[in-house]
């Protein structure tokens, strides 16, 4: 029995990590000198080797717990770079839809949806924020036209704004669920 | 005392420990519960991703080394790393000072 705990522990992590795209090999084999570190000290103590391999896993923490770390780390900058291409998506399909003849309500929310989804594939969390960077700019150009133009109509960005946003919220979701499908799906084959 | 309560000052912990030798993960989390005299009891494995982004920004370097026929990541303070501890180490004391000052009442 011993070591299996461990090896059984290992390949959950792996599994954890890369579910979320985390490159597992140096992190799993990281783990793996230091459960055994774990394991010895504990033994040294007077543990029971079977003790001190749940001792060493107890106080390592649960595999999906240390990967969803992983994840927040590495994941922290990618989110922030996505952000650019979807300030860009969102303020191309904006000067579309504000073109004078443009009139295409159906086009113009088949854009935000595919384009916040496949703005979505590439977030493995927050989804929203890809949401808020394409789905603001529609509403934002409507409020600052008003204002120029006609401030009686201010009010009426606000509906659409949050048609809006919920057309993106469904995208970037929809992306960010399809990507950790697929991750899933993979991993269990 | 529980990881909630160190969000912060991690990193400044991590680069104390290994600002003396280089050391391995678990090596490291004994300095720490040595050092803090068992009061920082962390869950280990939320470590290595804090290690790793102090290895991403440039404070901390790592290599593997084989000891006893065991392959172990060691993690060693930069140059810039002992810049950045030496940096930690000024706000820290004086944010530990002025907390002291302000609950026990001194002038």
């Amino acid at each position: 029995m011993s070591g299996d705990r461990i090896e059984t522990y290992l390949s959950g992590l792996k599994r954890e990590l890369r579910i979320r795209w985390v490159p597992s090999d140096r992190l799993v084999e990281e783990t793996r000198g230091h459960l055994a570190d774990a394991v010895n000290a504990a033994v040294a103590r007077g543990l029971t080797p079977d003790a001190a391999e749940q001792e060493a896993l107890s106080r390592f923490g649960a595999a999906r717990t240390v990967a969803e770390q992983f994840a927040a780390e590495r994941y922290r900058r990618l989110e922030w770079i996505m952000l650019a291409p979807a300030l860009l998506v969102g303020i191309s399909i904006a000067m579309i839809d504000a073109r004078p003849h443009w009139d295409d309500t159906g086009i113009t929310v088949g854009m935000l949806l595919i384009g916040s989804a496949l703005l979505g594939l590439g977030v493995t969390r927050r989804a929203w924020m890809i949401a808020l960077a394409v789905g603001v700019w529609i509403p934002g150009w409507m409020v600052a036209h008003s204002l120029v133009e006609k401030p009686a109509l201010v009010a009426s960005a606000v509906p659409v704004g949050c048609v809006v946003l919920a057309v993106t919220m469904a995208g970037a979701y929809l992306g960010m669920g399809v990507r950790r499908l697929a991750t899933y799906s993979g991993q269990r084959v | 005392m529980q990881g909630e309560a160190l969000k912060g000052h991690l990193d400044l912990l991590l680069l104390a420990a290994v600002e003396h030798r280089p050391s391995h993960g678990y090596a490291i989390v004994e300095t720490l519960r040595q050092r803090s005299g068992g009061a920082f009891n962390l869950t280990e494995g939320t470590l290595y991703p804090a290690l790793h982004r102090l290895e991403h920004a440039g404070w901390v370097a790592s290599s593997w080394s084989d000891q006893n026929g065991r392959r172990r990541r060691v993690y060693e303070l930069t140059d810039r790393g002992r810049e950045r501890l030496a940096e930690r180490q000024r706000e820290w004391r004086a944010f530990a000072l002025a907390v002291n000052h302000t609950v026990e009442g001194l002038a």
